[in-house]
């Protein structure tokens, strides 16, 4: 594998780390982080989480990044992988 | 055993193409492809699913039965809810989808990707193999499903059984469900991302129930769909299809189900298997890709083909289709762990040349449904062929009309009282 290829991948796999690790710890999930693949779903299914969890990680990603996720975009993130990318573009 | 979907009989009216689904010629293609596609996307959309599995699991052990035959733990499904999940073969490789509902003193199994008879045999012996004081019923053969599919497939709904249905959440179902005194059980299941339930009805009352949707559906301009669209929906959405990529996965965890598995939960098929990939870890996983839109869109992605990275294979595509959402082709591929992360480019190696594929998040697309509100939008307000009918006082949507309310039952002077303003 050559060097930016694994930089890029490394970069991702902290901010993924991060975003499972506060989803986990905001939401008491009761999941580790080897637990979440990076493509589960957030709503409906996988982490079936709800409306008001959907807040959390709003409060959480301006935490943890300091982003900031308009409440109208957050039913778009769709899984963990979706967060991450929003975070790495504004990284 | 006749082959062919008893809903061929009323295959003619379009340009049909049938093939094989477990076992039983269904329609691949009621139209084209596209406009099958939209009529999920952008309409609604009646698909053919009799060629499911059915099982009714009953007796003292039956949520013990369910639970060794399902890869998810059963145990606290609530009576009324569903729950998608996998029966593994022992080496931890995927045998069948299954959707199984508690219906309180019973559990009913749904199974989808192989033949009907193979999942009961499979059950037959796990049945024999441990005393279990529960029996299973093949149902197949007597009772039988339909989908409707779209956006504003509640709405429908709401007019056949009640503005209730619009209560019947993500994995719910209820029964007691009447079209013209034909009973049928509504299962919720959101299977292309939009809003997505299956009807069972009793297997010789299916035709009727299918002629019937078409009818009453038709202010709607519901159309047929078939398999093929709603695989395409499926990819689109990221939903495992068992039929393609879960069929190419040399173990369940390959498809991104490592939140299912339990190491708290009791025996099942294919534990040994599960438990040994979480120690060990697996070698590859499923990821999305697209085609880079200078490939431009006459180049085909073909399930089999390598991906490279700096020369070196990393993965094979097991499922891919073109978009129409999205005007570009997409993908999935096992890729070796190390390199299944999204946000890189690799090379694509097929016959026709090498091109660049960039990983992507699940799912590639948002769905209309997510955008709709039940208690206020409408079919009727979106279309312009539906707006000009209701204009002209040919379409009353329930709202408008002098309808009673029910939750479940019938609401059969509501349908006529609807058929009568279509006349």
């Amino acid at each position: 594998m050559n060097q930016d290829l694994r930089d890029k991948i490394e970069q991702r796999k902290k901010i993924l780390i991060t975003v499972k690790e506060e989803l986990i710890d905001r939401l008491q999930l009761q999941y580790s982080i080897d637990e979440i693949d990076d493509d589960t779903f957030l709503f409906g299914g996988g982490l079936s989480l709800d409306s008001i969890s959907a807040a959390d990680i709003i409060v959480g990603l301006q935490f943890r990044f300091g982003v900031t996720l308009p409440e109208e975009k957050i039913f778009s993130m769709r899984t963990i992988n979706t967060l991450a990318d929003f975070v790495q573009a504004r990284s | 055993m006749n082959k062919l979907s008893k809903i061929a009989a009323c295959y003619g009216n379009n340009n049909e193409t049938i093939d094989w689904r477990d076992g039983l010629l269904v329609a691949n293609v009621h139209d084209t492809l596209e406009k099958d596609y939209k009529k999920i996307r952008k309409g609604i959309a009646l698909a053919d699913y009799t060629y499911l599995g059915h099982f009714r699991v009953q007796g003292p052990d039956a949520l013990p039965l369910v639970n060794r035959l399902c890869f998810s733990n059963l145990k606290g499904l609530p009576n009324g809810c569903l729950i998608p999940s996998y029966v593994l073969n022992e080496d931890g490789s995927v045998f069948c989808e299954v959707l199984v509902a508690n219906c309180g003193d019973y559990y009913r199994v749904l199974s989808e990707g192989v033949e009907p008879d193979s999942v009961y045999a499979l059950f037959g012996a796990e049945l024999a193999t441990a005393g279990w004081r529960a029996s299973i019923v093949d149902e197949t053969r007597s009772q039988s499903f339909v989908g409707l599919d779209g956006p504003y497939a509640w709405e429908l709904l709401k007019l056949l059984s009640g503005p209730g249905i619009i209560g019947i959440r993500h994995l719910e179902f209820a029964s007691g469900n009447q079209l013209d005194g034909v009973l049928f059980t509504l299962y919720r299941t959101d299977k292309t991302g939009e809003y997505g339930y299956l009807l069972q009805v009793d297997v010789e009352y299916v035709v009727d129930l299918w002629r019937q949707l078409l009818d009453v559906g038709r202010a709607f301009e519901i159309r047929p769909a078939g398999y093929a669209a709603l695989d395409l929906c499926k990819l689109e959405n990221r939903f495992t299809n068992i039929h393609r990529e879960a069929r190419s996965a040399t173990h369940v965890l390959e498809l991104n189900t490592r939140i299912v598995a339990s190491r708290k939960k009791e025996d099942y098929i294919g534990r040994a298997a599960v438990e040994n990939a979480l120690d060990e870890g697996i070698r590859r996983r499923l990821i999305g890709l697209v085609l880079e839109e200078d490939a431009g869109n006459e180049v085909a992605i073909e399930c089999g083909e390598q991906l490279y990275a700096d020369g070196v294979e990393i993965g094979e595509v097991v499922n891919r289709a073109f978009s129409f959402t999205l005007n570009r082709w997409i993908a999935l591929a096992f890729l070796d762990v190390d390199y299944a992360y999204v946000g890189l480019n690799y090379r694509l190696g097929g016959q026709r040349g090498d091109y660049t594929v960039k990983t992507v998040s699940a799912p590639f697309i948002f769905n209309e449904s997510l955008r709709i509100r039940p208690r206020q939008d409408s079919y009727f307000d979106k279309t312009d062929r539906a707006r000009t009918e209701y204009d002209a006082g040919r379409i009353v949507p329930l709202r408008s009309a002098n309808c009673r309310h029910n939750r479940f039952p019938g609401v059969l002077a509501d349908r006529r009282a609807y058929r009568r303003t279509i006349a």
